[in-house]
C-alpha cells in the first residue's frame, strides 16, 4: 500500500467514526488522484502540469434529510469542523422525497472490468509523454498544418468506497485523452481530432489524431462564407457529444426527467423521440471506456442499459431511490442524483464516404462544433452550435468537398434524432472538453438543418 | 485548514536549491470553499445540481500550487498533502516538468518585469456570506418559491440557486512578491422557464453577485425583479409578435450590452487568444490578424475593463502573478487600445502586465481573465436615443446566445424586446429578435450609448481554459444603439 493509499484509509475510518454518531446512512468515497496535462500551441509546449490530490466525497443521510459534500482539505481540524458544520446543517435541512434507501447487497462484481480501465503503461508514461506530443504535431504538419495547439491529459485514479451498509471496493482505472488543433497560414482554415481512451495500446492513436487533423485543416483553405439556407448535415462522432448525445445524457437522466428540468420533460417510457435505427445505451461497462467502473456511487455493479430503443423511449438511468417500483438501479448512481456513464450510439451500414453519396439534398460536412446554447431546456429544447474547424459543401456525390464558413445550426433535440436518416458503420470514444462524458457515436447524416449566418 | 508560511516559504527556498536551477518560481497556497443551496421547482437540495450551474457545490479544498520556469520551459504541479516530503516530491515534479517541456521549445517562455509587492487586501464587506446560516438562506430562497404561489396563465419550471464561496489565497515569488488575499462572493441564480403548450417556451437565467457580502447582496430588491421576469415570460409568450424585417436600429438594454461587450470585445483582447494559446480550447481571436491601433468601431465605442471596482463580482487589488491591478482601457474610441496581458504574454509583446492573470482555485494556473467589462457611458439618455429611431427594436434582455471561437461572429436572441416606431417605444413586444452580426459589424453600427445612471450589471461565471475554470466576473454597459442591422 502506498503513502496516499495509507492516508486515504486512515481518513476513512476517522471519517467513518464521525459519521457514525449523527447519520442515519452515509456513504464515502475517496478519489486518489494523478493526473497530468501536456499543454502546446504554435507547436510549443506551453505547461507541462501535474496534479495529485486525494479527494473525499460524502454523502449524508439523517432519516432522509441529505447531503452531499467534498473535501480535500485533508487536515483533522477541516474535516471535524465539516462534520459539525453538516451536522448543523442536516438538522435544519428538509426532508429528501427523492432519496429513499441505498441498496443492501451483497453484491458480486465483474473483476475482468478492472483488466479493461486499467493500463500500467499510462502510469509510466512520464518519459515519453512528450514524444506523443511531438509525433503528433509533426504528424500534422507533415499532412498541412502551418502550426497546431492541443491538450494531452493522462492519468490514473484510484477510488474506494465504503457505505453505511457495510459495503465496501475498490479499483484502479487510467485515462488518455489527445486533443490536437491543426492551423493553416490562414487563421480560419482549422482541423481538429481527438484520441482518448483507458489503453495506450487500445483506441488510442495520437498520431492518427495530427494526420486527420492536419489533412481537415488542408482541406479547409479557402474556405467562403457559407450560404444560410436548409441542410443536410453529416456530422463527426464529437459533434454529437453537442447535438445528439445530451438527450441520452442529460435529459434521460430520471432525476432530471422526475424533476421536468430538460426537454423530454411529457414523454414516457414507449414514446417515439428518434428515429427508428437510433438505439443508445448507457455503458458502463464499455471495454476501455473513460466512465467505465466496476460499479457506481451506491457500490451497484454497473451495466449496460438500453435508453433508446429503436427511436422510443426504453428506459431512464437511474439510482436506486429513483427507480420505479420493482425496477431496479440501473447502476448510476449519484446516491442523490444518477449520472451518466459512456454514452454509446448504435451503428448502421455507412462508411463516411457513402454518407456523402447517398445524401439527395445539399449536404454539410461539420468536422467540429463548439459553444452550443439553449433558448430553453424545456421542449423541444432549442439550441444554435456553431461549427469550427473544416465545413464542407458536399457536391458531386462526396467527390468534391468546398470549403465554407460563417454558418450557424439553428435546431433543436426532438428535430435532430428524429431526422437522423442513416449512421455509420463504426463506433469512436470522443470525451470533448466541453462533453458531460465519453461518448461513443458513429458519423451521422442529419436532415433538413436549418444553417443561418451574420447578416452585418 | 492553510498551508502555515513556513511551508510555503520552504518550498520555494527548495525550488531553488539543491542543484536546481530556476528562471522564476511561484508558489500559492489556498483555501476555497463553496456553499451552494437551491430550490428545484419547490424542493430543496443541498448537493450537486445535474445541469451546469455549479461544480463541487458543497466543498473545501486547500491546496499548493507550484509554477516554475526553468531552461525556457514552464512546468506546475499542485497537491493537497503538506508534509515536507510530499511538498519536495511536487516540486521536484514541477521542475521536471519545466526542463522536459523547455527541452521541447524553440523559443524560451520569458516573464516581463514588474514591482515586487509585499501586501495583504481583501474586498470589502460586512456580512460574510460563508457566515450566513442555513436557515437565513432557505428562507431567502423560500420567498422567490412563494412567487409561484400566485395564479398565472402559463406553467412555470424554477430553479433558484444560492451560491456563496471564500477564496483566501498567499501567493509568494522567487522575486521576493508577498501577498494575502481574502474575498468571499456571493451570487443568486434564478432560473424561470415559462411554459405554454404546443412548445412555446421562454427562459431566463439571470445571475446577481458581489463581492461586497450578504446585507449588498439582499439590499437589491430581488424579489421584485424575479417577479418582474415571471409576468414578462407570460407576456412575452402570449403577446409577442414576429420581429420587423429589414434594415432598422436596435437599441440594446444593459444586460445585452454587457454581454456584448464580455464576448465581442473582452474575450478577443485576451493577449493568450491573441498568441494562440487557448487555440485547442476556448479559441483565438480576430484581433490576431490585426495590431493595437486597428479601427475596430466608431469613434464613441468605449469598452473597458475594471478588476478594481468595489463590490464587484470580479473583483481584485492584484493578479495572481502579484501584479497591481488597474483599470483596462480594451477599445478607446473605436479603436482597439489594449490586450488583457498577464507577464508572460507581456514579455512577448514587450510591455508591462497589466494584472490579468487569474486562477479560480489552488489546483489551477493562473490565465488572463476579464475581470468586470463593460461598455463606457456616453451622453444620451434612454428617451434620446428613442426619438430618434423610425423603425427599430429595445431589445433589453436576451436569452439564447453564441459566438464563434475566433470571437467574429455572434448570436443575440432577444428576450424582453419592444417595437419602436417613429420615434416612441410602442407596447408591442417582439418574439425572438436575434442579431446574428460580426464583432467589426456591430462594433462600426454602433452610434449612441447611454448616460452613467443607466450602467448596470450583472454576475457571470466566465468559462474558459482545460481543465475548465469558471471566473467570476461582471459584465456591464449602458443602453447602447446600434443604426441599420438586419435582424436573421
Amino acid at each position: 500500500m502506498n503513502e496516499m493509499e495509507e492516508k486515504s484509509y486512515q481518513l476513512i475510518d476517522i471519517i467513518e467514526e464521525r459519521l457514525e454518531q449523527f447519520c442515519t446512512d452515509w456513504a464515502i468515497k475517496a478519489l486518489l488522484n494523478n493526473e497530468n496535462q501536456i499543454r502546446f500551441s504554435e507547436s510549443q509546449i506551453d505547461i507541462y502540469k501535474s496534479w495529485n490530490e486525494i479527494k473525499i466525497i460524502l454523502f449524508l443521510s439523517q432519516r432522509r434529510r441529505t447531503l452531499d459534500i467534498s473535501i480535500n482539505d485533508l487536515s483533522i481540524i477541516a474535516i471535524d469542523k465539516a462534520l459539525q458544520n453538516c451536522e448543523k446543517l442536516l438538522e435544519v435541512a428538509k426532508l429528501n422525497l427523492n432519496y429513499k434507501k441505498m441498496p443492501a447487497g451483497p453484491f458480486e462484481y465483474n473483476p475482468s472490468i478492472q483488466q479493461k480501465i486499467f493500463d500500467q503503461k499510462v502510469v509510466n508514461l512520464d518519459e515519453t509523454a512528450v514524444d506523443i506530443v511531438n509525433d503528433a504535431t509533426e504528424t500534422a504538419l507533415n499532412e498541412g498544418a502551418n502550426r497546431v495547439a492541443g491538450s494531452f491529459f493522462y492519468g490514473d485514479t484510484q477510488v474506494i468506497q465504503k457505505n453505511s451498509l457495510g459495503l465496501e471496493g475498490s479499483f484502479n482505472k487510467t485515462h488518455l485523452n489527445f486533443r490536437i488543433r491543426a492551423f493553416a497560414e490562414d487563421m480560419y482554415a482549422t482541423g481538429e481530432a481527438i484520441s482518448c481512451s483507458t489503453h495506450l495500446d487500445h483506441g488510442f492513436n495520437a498520431i492518427d489524431a495530427g494526420r486527420e487533423a492536419g489533412m481537415i485543416c488542408k482541406q479547409a483553405i479557402g474556405g467562403k462564407k457559407g450560404k444560410p439556407g436548409i441542410y443536410n448535415i453529416i456530422i463527426y462522432p464529437k459533434v454529437s457529444t453537442e447535438l445528439q448525445a445530451p438527450t441520452p445524457s442529460i435529459a434521460m437522466n430520471k432525476y432530471t426527467q422526475k424533476m421536468g428540468l430538460a426537454w423530454l420533460v411529457g414523454k414516457k417510457e414507449g414514446d417515439k423521440i428518434a428515429n427508428d435505427l437510433i438505439s443508445v445505451w448507457d455503458d458502463g461497462i464499455m471495454d476501455y471506456g473513460i466512465q467505465t467502473s466496476p460499479f457506481d456511487d451506491e457500490l451497484v455493479p454497473t451495466k449496460k442499459t438500453l435508453l433508446i430503443n429503436k427511436g422510443k423511449i426504453h428506459q431512464f438511468f437511474t439510482n436506486t431511490s429513483l427507480s420505479n417500483k420493482g425496477q431496479e438501479s440501473t447502476g448510476n448512481a449519484g446516491i442523490t442524483v444518477p449520472k451518466p456513464t459512456n454514452t454509446v450510439f448504435s451503428t448502421g451500414d455507412y462508411s463516411l464516404e457513402e454518407l456523402m453519396e447517398i445524401s439527395n439534398k445539399p449536404t454539410l460536412l461539420i468536422t467540429s462544433t463548439w459553444y452550443t446554447r439553449y433558448q430553453s431546456y424545456a421542449p423541444p429544447g432549442a439550441l444554435s452550435s456553431l461549427p469550427k474547424d473544416g465545413m464542407f459543401l458536399i457536391t458531386n456525390k462526396g467527390k468534391k468537398l468546398e470549403p465554407v464558413r460563417e454558418l450557424r445550426i439553428n435546431s433543436d433535440h426532438y428535430h435532430m434524432l428524429e431526422h437522423t436518416i442513416a449512421l455509420g458503420k463504426e463506433l469512436k470514444q470522443v470525451f470533448t472538453w466541453l462533453g458531460t462524458n465519453p461518448v461513443f457515436a458513429p458519423y451521422m447524416l442529419i436532415e433538413d438543418v436549418k444553417m443561418t449566418t451574420g447578416t452585418k | 485548514m492553510f498551508v502555515n508560511d513556513a511551508l510555503v516559504e520552504f518550498a520555494l527556498e527548495y525550488a531553488q536549491s539543491n542543484g536546481k536551477y530556476c528562471e522564476y518560481v511561484e508558489i500559492r497556497s489556498e483555501i476555497n470553499s463553496t456553499d451552494t443551496v437551491s430550490f428545484i421547482n419547490g424542493k430543496l437540495h443541498i448537493g450537486n445540481l445535474p445541469i451546469e450551474l455549479t461544480s463541487d457545490a458543497f466543498a473545501r479544498k486547500s491546496g499548493i500550487n507550484i509554477r516554475i520556469i526553468a531552461d525556457g520551459g514552464m512546468g506546475m504541479t499542485s497537491t493537497n498533502q503538506f508534509t515536507k516530503k510530499m511538498i519536495m516530491e511536487s516540486v521536484d515534479r514541477a521542475y521536471r516538468n519545466a526542463k522536459r517541456s523547455g527541452k521541447q521549445r524553440k523559443t524560451p517562455i520569458g516573464m516581463s518585469d514588474e514591482k515586487v509587492y509585499k501586501e495583504e487586501w481583501q474586498s470589502e464587506y460586512k456580512i460574510n456570506p460563508m457566515d450566513v446560516s442555513l436557515e437565513e438562506k432557505i428562507k431567502f430562497l423560500q420567498s422567490f418559491v412563494n412567487i409561484f404561489n400566485e395564479k398565472y396563465p402559463i406553467e412555470f419550471i424554477h430553479i433558484f440557486v444560492l451560491l456563496a464561496e471564500q477564496r483566501e489565497a498567499y501567493f509568494v515569488n522567487s522575486e521576493g512578491s508577498r501577498i494575502r488575499s481574502h474575498i468571499p462572493r456571493v451570487a443568486f441564480i434564478p432560473v424561470v422557464i415559462g411554459i405554454k403548450g404546443g412548445g412555446q417556451n421562454e427562459q431566463s437565467m439571470a445571475t446577481y453577485a458581489t463581492s461586497s457580502g450578504w446585507d449588498d447582496l439582499i439590499s437589491w430588491n430581488l424579489e421584485e425583479k424575479v417577479r418582474n421576469t415571471v409576468v414578462k415570460l407570460s407576456d412575452i409568450i402570449l403577446k409577442a409578435k414576429k420581429p420587423p424585417e429589414g434594415d432598422i436600429d436596435v437599441i440594446l438594454g444593459p444586460d445585452v450590452a454587457g454581454i456584448i461587450a464580455h464576448e465581442n470585445c473582452g474575450h478577443p483582447s485576451e493577449a493568450d487568444r491573441i498568441l494562440g494559446r487557448e487555440g485547442a480550447q476556448a479559441g483565438e481571436s480576430y484581433l490576431r490578424e490585426h495590431s493595437i491601433g486597428y479601427k475596430i468601431g466608431n469613434d464613441c465605442v468605449n469598452v473597458f475593463d475594471d478588476p478594481t471596482i468595489k463590490g464587484s463580482y470580479g473583483f481584485y487589488l492584484f493578479d495572481d502573478e502579484g501584479v497591481k491591478a488597474r483599470k483596462r482601457e480594451l477599445i478607446k474610441d473605436g479603436i482597439f487600445n489594449e490586450m488583457l496581458q498577464n507577464r508572460e504574454s507581456a514579455s512577448i509583446f514587450r510591455t508591462q502586465s497589466n494584472a490579468a492573470a487569474r486562477a479560480v482555485a489552488y489546483d489551477r494556473e493562473p490565465l488572463i481573465r476579464m475581470a468586470n467589462t463593460y461598455f463606457a457611458p456616453g451622453d444620451y439618455s434612454f428617451e434620446e436615443m428613442v426619438e430618434d429611431v423610425k423603425l427599430g427594436i429595445f431589445m433589453n434582455s436576451f436569452t439564447e446566445w453564441n459566438i464563434d471561437d475566433k470571437r467574429l461572429q455572434s448570436k443575440y436572441v432577444g428576450q424582453e424586446a419592444y417595437l419602436i416606431k417613429n420615434g416612441e417605444l410602442t407596447n408591442s413586444m417582439i418574439l425572438k429578435p436575434a442579431l446574428e452580426i460580426s464583432s467589426p459589424g456591430l462594433f462600426s453600427s454602433i452610434d449612441a450609448q447611454g448616460k452613467l445612471e443607466t450602467l448596470e450589471w450583472q454576475g457571470a461565471f466566465c468559462g474558459k481554459s482545460e481543465p475548465g475554470q469558471g471566473c467570476p466576473v461582471w459584465t456591464g454597459g449602458p443602453f447602447v444603439r446600434l443604426r441599420k442591422v438586419r435582424l436573421a
